[in-house]
């Protein structure tokens, strides 16, 4: 199902007051119990999509110049030509003769806060063995794989004072935080906010007692996981506090959901369409805005970063098929949640931000059916977001030339992930990336060029 | 004279026996003049019982000029040799006197600090010459009869009592102990360890005249062994552990840890086996049948002979060869004969095995899919394990994580596939590694019953897409699973070297391993056809060849199978990396490098037989650990509801099925798979390639990252709250709680605690006392929803007290020590 615009782009940023030099929200809400040190203007969140499997360059990022498309195609066999020659290939203007998947398209009213940026490489991806394991622990840790390094950057940064909530399927990685604050009420993780109730549960009517020794049984585990004790060990302690902070989020999941509605919360399933898995991935960035939602109504000023993950990258066969339900999956969530966003007038407090192991290589391989493509190196990163400066500058970093594409081996990597992800910490999260994500010698292992991926360098929401 | 030197060389002993650490010598002798002085000659008897230093001394000539007597009108001078009291006491005196100031002192003080000075100096000079002393006299070598109290295994070292001889004594073990080892040091140190399954032992021991190189009479040392404690084992040793003599509480152990605690295992007499006889009859025995499967089975024979109607899927490929002979079309089927008795173990579980190949047919994809697929899979273990060998069932689970290969790309028409697969890793789950990949048979193909090997396997192959790998369309996928996740991982943690490289050598893996075709469809199967492999030659691992020569492949051209046995066979990080993560999910996560050095040329050395080596490390001291007992791990879902299932012995079979695999019971695997997912397993769904922490997946894992995240851990909750509710349906067993508590008239005595201690033994849980009032609280607590009120707790009232045993199972599995091992 595809979401048709009822208006051209530039019509529908005008209505939102959002486009070029006008934007701006301004506001300041004073902070509330999300956290005492917040930021001015209302609270900052980074969406991290992780893309895993490791995707494709092309879906972001497909040249239309007859040469390079060329190149690609005799690089990317008879299964795929139909992709590069399709007529609905999302245009991204601006000179750039770069286009994305059509699914894609749904972004077009975005364009302006949107960038890709071409050739990115976790910790450079330097590594001999181009594993998924090892190449999304790269990703999580921010740093090569150390066994002193357990703790991904996102759970540094909640260690560093950062709200946190993931989704199930993920790094673990990026949930191991340090601190104190860890160890006691770690980040939340779950696979939906919906599914996280022990309301579902429920002993037989006849014989056990029903509901009602379900909700006794419930406080007979809440109460015992409230008894501090010191047979436990330490993993057994770990547990006991998963439990304990289980119950208090219970009940916060409960209060966010049933009175912090989103202005769009109804169109995120219709934007999905049948697909479980599109559901899925829509209904997590539904979660996501009742969160927001809520920090707006209690005017946090608090960093907030979600970890969502979206498996099935990994396509080594049925390359076409498999892209075209992740890009349709991807496109309708991501379109949906911004315009909830404008409607709740938090774009500029938003950054969406595309994570992946790895690119894929330039050339197919086999297949009988549907050519897919193997492990490659770089892979291009789509970052959106009110303050993000896209538009004319919307593609950050050099496409290959048709003879890189023709001959190479993989697209190399010439941009770390991380100068990436430490832009938007700086300039959006307002914090310094290398006391807080980047901790220690970490910092020293990548150079940041200067992307301008804020238009206002974020310092302020003006 | 020579009355003299006889008393002279008498005192001189006596003072000698008097100081026997020594260096001390008082010369006693009684000199008239200096010049009588040589009577103690070198010939002399006294100067050999002078030691070095002494000697020395004597042969300086100077002498402390001691004391004088007047015997019978002459005087009489006695004679002291320097040594070291003598030494001391005079530094003590040097002291002294110099306290004097210079100017002060006497012509008789200068005359004393000169002399003593002198003396001195010339002990400290003979001392630094001739350190070592010498002494001695007599010798009786007999030793007073030691006693030995030592703890079984432990180390014990005692002191052995010194002989009577003057004379350089060193001891001898003369027999060596029988239970035991023993070693003694130069000084009489006696250390023992006994072996285990030792109350007593005995060896004898000698002391001996150095000198003389004469040894007195053997003594027989006797040696009494107290038991050690439980779980007295050595963490890094795979050494045997008791065998006899192994107690309850570790064969329990054991249960809980291989067996899914299973605590049928240890009923008729398995808690008083031997170690060996238990592992061997029961606990890794994979014909071994659950005590009341026969039971289960009876009834089902009464309940659904005669009732069956083949249906369209009837020709299923997999169906067909776990049920042969099959009916004619059109003939109704039975599945159990009315007169079969089901008396041996191996009539039982081939009865079960046709149980679920029936139950697997009757519901087809468009029905409930099948019973092989992730909706079921997860029961179907679960199944296994309660009925038949758990520890098979445990292995399978681990298996089928270890290759992480998932049905999620099988439609219906292929559903055969899948359970090939399943009942291959089921094939060696204590059989061989390497059989299990490699296979039998040519290129790893052929029968899953016997020869075929996941090289060739069918859902491997498409899952990975290995069967669209062709010489001119490489494809990487399977290649790079082969050695990330079932052979090697991508590096080895000894050398931080990869163990392959990302190009070069997944270049030549993909072509190693083309070859393989599927024809999709129920008859459809993988082959291999040698048109499609790629026969150019190829080179692979250089980058290893400086350290690991054998394993480097120079342009050659490898079959698939030949090059998976190469990675078993020569590459380093083969055996290595599949010891450690077996090891790591069995006994305890992240051994030692040198334990996993031994425990890999174990592993390769028995061809990597999986049974072997999970009996090796049953029986190793490692395993009856401190180490492995507790807390390593935050365990997998499936794990720690089998657990529950087991201890508590919930049926899994609809007693009332009128005909086999009733809605009812499939709707039952359905409820319980669906419940493992909610905690975050799915068996066959995995999240990622390389599927879950298994406490021992890389190094490093606890499971803490996987498992501890807050929806996982309410889902383990709510999971074994809907698993419990599912199982005590009326509907669907006779099976109540109550029943554990004994007979009614036993009951109403019971108090809280009684209850809590007993289920708590069956889920094998030490419950922490703080806890223990809110549980009691909860079990007092009106379950008519009126509030806490203890009068409340009635035991003899069945209706009240299956509540409270369904709550009281919950609570107990959600406890952390149910959920962490």
């Amino acid at each position: 199902m595809t979401k048709s615009l009822p208006i051209n782009r530039r019509d529908f940023m005008r209505l939102l007051g959002i486009g070029g030099a006008s934007l701006g929200f301004g506001f300041k809400i004073p902070s509330t119990a999300w956290g005492a040190t917040g930021v001015t203007g209302g609270f900052r969140a980074m969406i991290c999509l992780e893309q895993l499997g490791g995707c494709d360059n092309f879906l972001f990022s497909s040249p239309l110049d007859t040469s390079r498309k060329n190149a690609l195609i005799n690089r990317r066999g008879q299964h795929q030509t139909a992709y590069y020659n399709d007529p609905n290939l999302f245009d991204l203007g601006f000179g750039t003769n770069i286009a994305m998947h059509p699914a894609l398209k749904l972004l077009e009213p975005y364009l302006d806060q949107m960038r890709i940026t071409l050739g990115c490489g976790n910790a450079m991806h330097v590594a001999t063995s181009g594993s998924h394991e090892t190449q999304q622990i790269r990703m999580a840790l921010g740093t090569d794989i150390s066994p002193s390094v357990r703790t991904g950057w996102k759970a540094r940064m909640f260690d560093n004072g950062a709200q946190l909530i993931g989704f199930s399927g993920g790094r673990p990685q990026d949930f191991q935080c340090q601190s104190d604050r860890c160890r006691s009420s770690p980040p939340l993780v779950t696979d939906l906010m919906e599914t996280f109730n022990i309301a579902g549960a429920r002993f037989n009517e006849y014989i056990q007692g029903g509901r009602l020794n379900t909700e006794q049984v419930a406080a007979a585990i809440e109460s015992i996981s409230n008894i501090d004790r010191d047979e436990s060990g330490a993993l057994e302690s770990r547990y006991q506090l998963g439990q304990r902070s289980m119950f208090s989020q219970l009940q916060d999941i409960d209060t966010t959901l049933i009175n912090h509605r989103s202005p769009l919360y109804d169109e995120y399933l219709l934007a999905a369409g049948a697909s479980g898995t599109a559901q899925k991935l829509s209904q997590r960035f539904r979660n996501i805005a009742q969160v927001l939602k809520r920090m707006k109504d209690e005017g946090a000023t608090d960093r907030i970063i979600f970890a969502v993950p979206q498996g099935g990258y990994d396509t080594h066969d049925s390359w076409s098929a498999n892209n075209n339900s992740l890009m349709h999956s991807l496109g309708s969530a991501l379109r949906t949640f911004l315009d909830d966003c404008v409607q709740m007038g938090i774009l500029d407090q938003v950054v969406v931000h595309t994570e992946t192991e790895f690119g894929r290589q330039l050339a197919a391989n086999g297949g009988d059916y549907s050519a897919g493509t193997d492990h490659g190196q770089a892979f291009s990163a789509l970052t959106i977001g009110g303050q993000i400066n896209g538009g004319s500058n919307i593609i950050y970093g050099d496409m290959l030339t048709s003879q890189q594409i023709a001959n190479d081996y993989n697209w190399s990597p010439r941009i770390d992930s991380r100068a990436l992800v430490a832009e938007i910490i700086q300039h959006h999260l307002q914090l310094d990336p290398n006391s807080t994500a980047f901790v220690g010698g970490i910092a020293n292992e990548f150079v940041r060029p200067s992307m301008a991926l804020f238009r206002s360098n974020g310092s302020t929401l003006s | 004279m020579r009355l003299f030197a006889q008393i002279r060389a008498r005192l001189f002993v006596a003072l000698q026996r008097r100081s026997n650490v020594v260096t001390c010598a008082i010369l006693p002798a009684l000199f008239f003049t200096s010049a009588l002085i040589p009577n103690i000659s070198e010939a002399s008897p006294g100067y050999k019982r002078l030691n070095a230093v002494e000697r020395c001394v004597f042969q300086s000539g100077r002498y402390k000029h001691a004391k004088v007597k007047v015997i019978k009108g002459k005087k009489k001078k006695r004679y002291v040799i320097t040594s070291a009291a003598t030494a001391r006491s005079w530094k003590k005196k040097v002291a002294k006197l110099k306290k004097v100031p210079a100017s002060g002192r006497s012509s008789k003080i200068k005359k004393s600090l000169s002399g003593l000075n002198k003396l001195l100096s010339n002990y400290e000079k003979c001392r630094n010459l001739n350190p070592t002393p010498t002494t001695i006299l007599q010798c009786d070598l007999s030793i007073t009869i030691p006693t030995l109290n030592a703890i079984e295994r432990e180390v014990t070292t005692i002191a052995l009592s010194r002989p009577t001889c003057d004379r350089a004594v060193s001891f001898t073990v003369v027999r060596q102990p029988q239970n035991g080892t023993a070693s003694l040091d130069g000084s009489g140190g006696l250390t023992y360890q006994s072996k285990w399954d030792s109350a007593t032992d005995s060896m004898s021991v000698a002391a001996c005249d150095t000198e003389q190189s004469i040894c007195g009479p053997a003594t027989e040392v006797s040696i009494m062994i107290q038991p050690a404690l439980s779980f007295s084992g050595a963490a890094e040793s795979l050494a045997p552990y008791r065998n006899t003599s192994i107690r309850p509480e570790e064969l329990r152990w054991a249960v809980q840890k291989l067996g899914l605690n299973q605590l049928a295992l240890l009923e008729d007499g398995g808690d008083r086996m031997s170690l060996e006889d238990f592992l061997t009859q029961r606990l890794l025995n994979p014909d071994w049948v659950a005590p009341d499967l026969r039971a289960t089975l009876l009834r089902l024979r009464d309940r659904n002979a005669g009732f069956h109607t083949p249906n369209p899927y009837w020709n299923d490929e997999f169906i067909r060869v776990i049920q042969e002979p099959r009916p004619a079309p059109g003939v109704v089927g039975r599945y159990f004969s009315p007169t079969e008795q089901f008396i041996t173990a191996a009539e039982q579980r081939e009865a079960l095995e046709r149980y679920l190949a029936a139950s697997t047919r009757d519901y087809h994809p468009t029905l409930f899919k099948y019973y092989w697929s992730q909706n079921y899979l997860s029961f179907y273990l679960m199944m296994r394990a309660r009925y038949l060998s758990p520890s098979a069932a445990l292995m399978t689970h681990l298996l089928l994580g270890h290759f992480g290969v998932s049905s999620t790309t099988v439609n219906g028409n292929d559903e055969h596939i899948v359970g090939r697969y399943v009942k291959t890793v089921e094939r060696e789950s204590l059989g061989s590694f390497s059989r299990l990949l490699l296979g039998d048979s040519e290129n790893g193909c052929g029968d899953w019953r016997s020869s075929s090997g996941i090289i060739c396997d069918a859902l491997t192959n498409v899952y990975l897409a290995n069967d669209r790998n062709s010489p001119n369309s490489p494809n990487q996928n399977f290649s790079r699973e082969l050695m990330e996740l079932f052979t090697l991982s991508p590096t080895d943690p000894r050398t931080g070297l990869p163990n392959y490289t990302d190009i070069a050598d997944i270049q030549a893996a993909t072509g190693f391993v083309s070859g393989y075709v599927y024809s999709t469809g129920t008859d459809g199967s993988l082959s291999y056809l040698p048109a499609r492999h790629n026969s150019n030659p190829f080179n692979a691992f250089g980058h290893l060849a400086v350290y690991y020569p054998e394993v480097e492949i120079k342009n050659k051209t490898l079959t698939p199978r030949e090059f998976a046995k190469h990675l078993l066979d020569n590459h380093p990080s083969a055996p290595y990396f599949l010891a450690r993560k077996l090891f790591s999910m069995l006994v305890y996560p992240n051994p030692s490098e040198s334990l996993v050095e031994e425990l890999a040329q174990r592993f390769k050395e028995s061809n990597y037989n999986i049974g072997e080596f999970v009996g090796m490390l049953a029986r190793s001291e490692a395993f009856y650990s401190k180490r492995a007992r507790g807390g390593n791990c935050v365990e997998e879902p499936f794990r720690a509801f089998t657990r529950v299932i087991n201890g508590i012995g919930f049926p899994l079979i609809n007693h009332n099925q009128t005909y086999l695999a009733t809605t009812r019971q499939l709707n039952l695997a359905l409820t319980v798979t669906r419940q493992l997912t909610a905690a975050g397993e799915q068996h066959l769904g995995w999240p990622t390639i390389f599927s879950y922490d298994y406490c021992g997946r890389s190094p490093d894992k606890d499971g803490s990252s996987e498992w501890l995240t807050t929806s996982r851990v309410l889902g383990r909750s709510s999971g074994i709250i809907n698993t419990i509710a599912a199982l005590g349906d009326a509907t669907f067993n006779d099976f109540r709680l109550v029943s554990l508590l004994g007979p009614l008239e036993a009951r109403s005595s019971l108090m809280q605690d009684d209850v809590i201690d007993l289920l708590a033994a069956k889920l094998q849980l030490e419950i922490p006392n703080a806890v223990r009032p809110a549980i009691r609280t909860y079990l007092s607590t009106d379950n008519t929803g009126s509030g806490v009120n203890h009068a409340a707790w009635t035991p003899s009232d069945s209706a009240f007290m299956e509540k409270k045993l369904a709550g009281l199972v919950a609570i107990l599995a959600s406890l952390p020590a149910s959920n962490v091992k």
